[in-house]
């Protein structure tokens, strides 16, 4: 397994991940799609008892910049752009959430990635684009900006 | 009595350390400070991107709450359909200055926008965004 090169080595190693609940699930290589496994935990939420609208964002960017490191086999990864988003559904605390990352295209200077939360269940709940460029892996003590 | 918009609403808010500066109503805008916790670093060691929208978040609902405040229709907070990112430079894990602003609001959609500023008042990061008002809970 390729995946286990990278991913639990560092991914792990990310403060963000843990916050997220991330867990990362498979990639697969002929669509460029990775999976990820989130659990809400209640600090991401508000009033309304799901993820606050912006955070939703944090899920969508770890699944689609994975799908990205993984297709370099953990050499790069993508710096954001921009990032347009749209959410259907709340994300409720203590859910596990089924998030889906695709690098639409993955040129020499530019990145298209696109994402999707949804339930176990399959309901879509978010959905978003991210414009980036690659930059070299970053560490610990190293941005990868150069 | 306090001002709801000047507090900590919910646990994101705790969670990002938001704290009330100001709102200047003739601007619909709100400003507020955030230090992120440690815990919205990317292996970058800077906030995550997409982590970087819920301070956005907060400050352009907190602009809304504040606009409505005391309204004929009583005071409404965003329930976002839509959001769009522009990220300038990397978010720092220190204090940071957000701004927020009502572009526009009826009963049914809300137009909302916001920035990031560092120290020096570099921008950071900027959004957009496309609400629903809604009542607040009881």
């Amino acid at each position: 397994m390729s995946d286990e090169q990278y991913y639990p080595a560092d991914g792990a190693d990310s403060p963000h991940s843990s916050l997220l609940g991330s867990e990362f699930v498979g990639f697969d290589e002929e669509t460029a799609t990775a999976t990820m496994r989130f659990t809400v935990r209640k600090q991401m939420t508000t009033w309304r008892g799901g993820v606050q609208g912006g955070l939703v964002a944090g899920y969508l960017d770890d699944v689609m910049g994975y799908a990205y490191v993984a297709m370099r086999g953990g050499e790069q990864a993508p710096l954001n752009l921009e990032i347009s988003m749209q959410l259907l559904g709340l994300l409720p605390e203590g859910a596990t959430i089924i998030g889906k990352g695709r690098v639409v295209r993955g040129g020499r200077r530019v990145i298209f990635l696109e994402g999707e939360l949804q339930t176990e269940e399959g309901q879509v709940l978010a959905r978003a684009t991210s414009t980036a460029i690659p930059t070299m892996r970053p560490t610990p003590t190293e941005t990868g900006m150069g | 009595m306090t001002k709801i918009y000047e507090g900590q609403r919910s646990p994101s808010a705790v969670l990002m350390n938001s704290e009330f500066v100001s709102f200047d109503a003739e601007k619909r805008e709100l400003t507020t400070r955030f230090t992120p916790p440690p815990s919205f670093a990317s292996p970058r060691g800077a906030v995550q991107g997409g982590l970087i929208a819920g301070f956005l978040d907060e400050v352009m609902g907190g602009a809304l709450l504040a606009t409505t405040d005391g309204s004929e229709y009583g005071q409404k907070l965003p329930l976002n359909l839509d959001m769009n990112l522009t990220f300038m430079r990397m978010v720092p894990l220190s204090t940071i200055t957000a701004k927020g602003r009502v572009i526009k609001h009826g009963a049914r959609v809300a137009f909302l926008e916001g920035e990031l500023f560092d120290a020096d008042g570099n921008m950071l990061a900027r959004a957009t965004s496309t609400a629903i008002p809604t009542d607040l809970p009881e």
